[in-house]
């Protein structure tokens, strides 16, 4: 690709919070693609026998496992939400300018409060 | 019409539906687990495996299977298609996100089949969980039990 036009806008000249809200929900989706495989790891330990039920209820226990596990439900939190957000967006819902920033706020508010209860409930 | 021969649907207004309707798929299922959880924070293995084995869940739990693997290749594919490019990668970009799609790829055919063998369960000799109380799917038959009579 040697044509001129332009690119893209130097991300670090210009970050509207609507950019935030939306980089942060492709970083949660591909953090997701990872945590998808804990979840099923714990949902596998879980369904197998009481002693793997036990098993998983020990390693959420255990510093890594239960920080593994807040994160995955934090940015699960985080992509819910933002999805909700996206698909009101897609019906024209809090779509202008304005409406798109409080959106873009409002996402991060709440899965900040969601990431805080699921902090909660692990610890 | 803009087409790819990497994307899911061979579209991307094919994409663009199927990724809001495994969301709303995959919301509901994570809300439905979820939700059983806060409601039975010591729910503890024959409660849950009792709950999660129901036929209405085992369904449930496969169609949200599908629904992730869709999901999440529409957005790594949308991801890896923005990023590893030859802005960035110059000349080697293209067999860069080959590299991407093609452990994407295998990765999700490792979560397809390891999920639909822990919904699907004792395919490899894994005991069913408390018996009695679970409908005929799945864990019975995979040990040879007779279902329990029902209604008789």
């Amino acid at each position: 690709m040697t044509s001129e036009r332009p690119v893209e806008i130097a991300p670090t000249s210009y970050l509207p919070v609507t950019a935030v809200a939306s980089i942060t929900h492709r970083i949660t989706g591909v953090a997701l693609f990872a945590g998808t495989a804990y979840l099923l790891f714990l949902l596998d330990l879980a369904l197998d026998s009481e002693a793997g039920f036990a098993r998983a209820a020990a390693l959420i226990e255990t510093g890594l496992g239960k920080f593994a596990l807040w994160i995955t439900l934090a940015a699960l939190a985080y992509h819910f939400i933002a999805g909700v957000r996206h698909l009101l967006l897609d019906f024209h819902v809090g779509d202008s300018l304005a409406g798109a920033r409080r959106g873009a706020w409002t996402t991060l508010g709440l899965s900040f409060l969601a990431a805080a209860a699921a902090g909660a409930w692990l610890w | 019409m803009v087409t790819n021969v990497t994307s899911f649907g061979r579209s991307g207004l094919s994409d663009f539906v199927l990724q809001r309707v495994s969301a709303v798929v995959l919301g509901a299922f994570g809300l439905c687990v979820g939700g059983w959880f806060a409601v039975n924070p010591e729910g503890g293995h024959a409660a849950f495996a009792a709950w999660f084995s129901s036929t209405p869940m085992v369904v449930f739990a496969t169609l949200a299977v599908g629904a992730l693997v869709a999901h999440a290749w529409i957005g790594m594919w949308t991801v890896g298609t923005d990023y590893l490019r030859p802005h960035y990668f110059g000349r080697a970009s293209t067999v860069v996100r080959l590299a991407y799609q093609g452990a994407t790829a295998a990765l999700l055919f490792l979560y397809l089949i390891w999920a639909l063998a822990v919904i699907w369960g004792g395919l490899n000799g894994s005991t069913p969980p408390a018996t009695g109380e679970m409908p005929a799917l799945p864990h019975a038959s995979a040990v040879g039990e007779a279902p329990p009579a029902e209604g008789s």
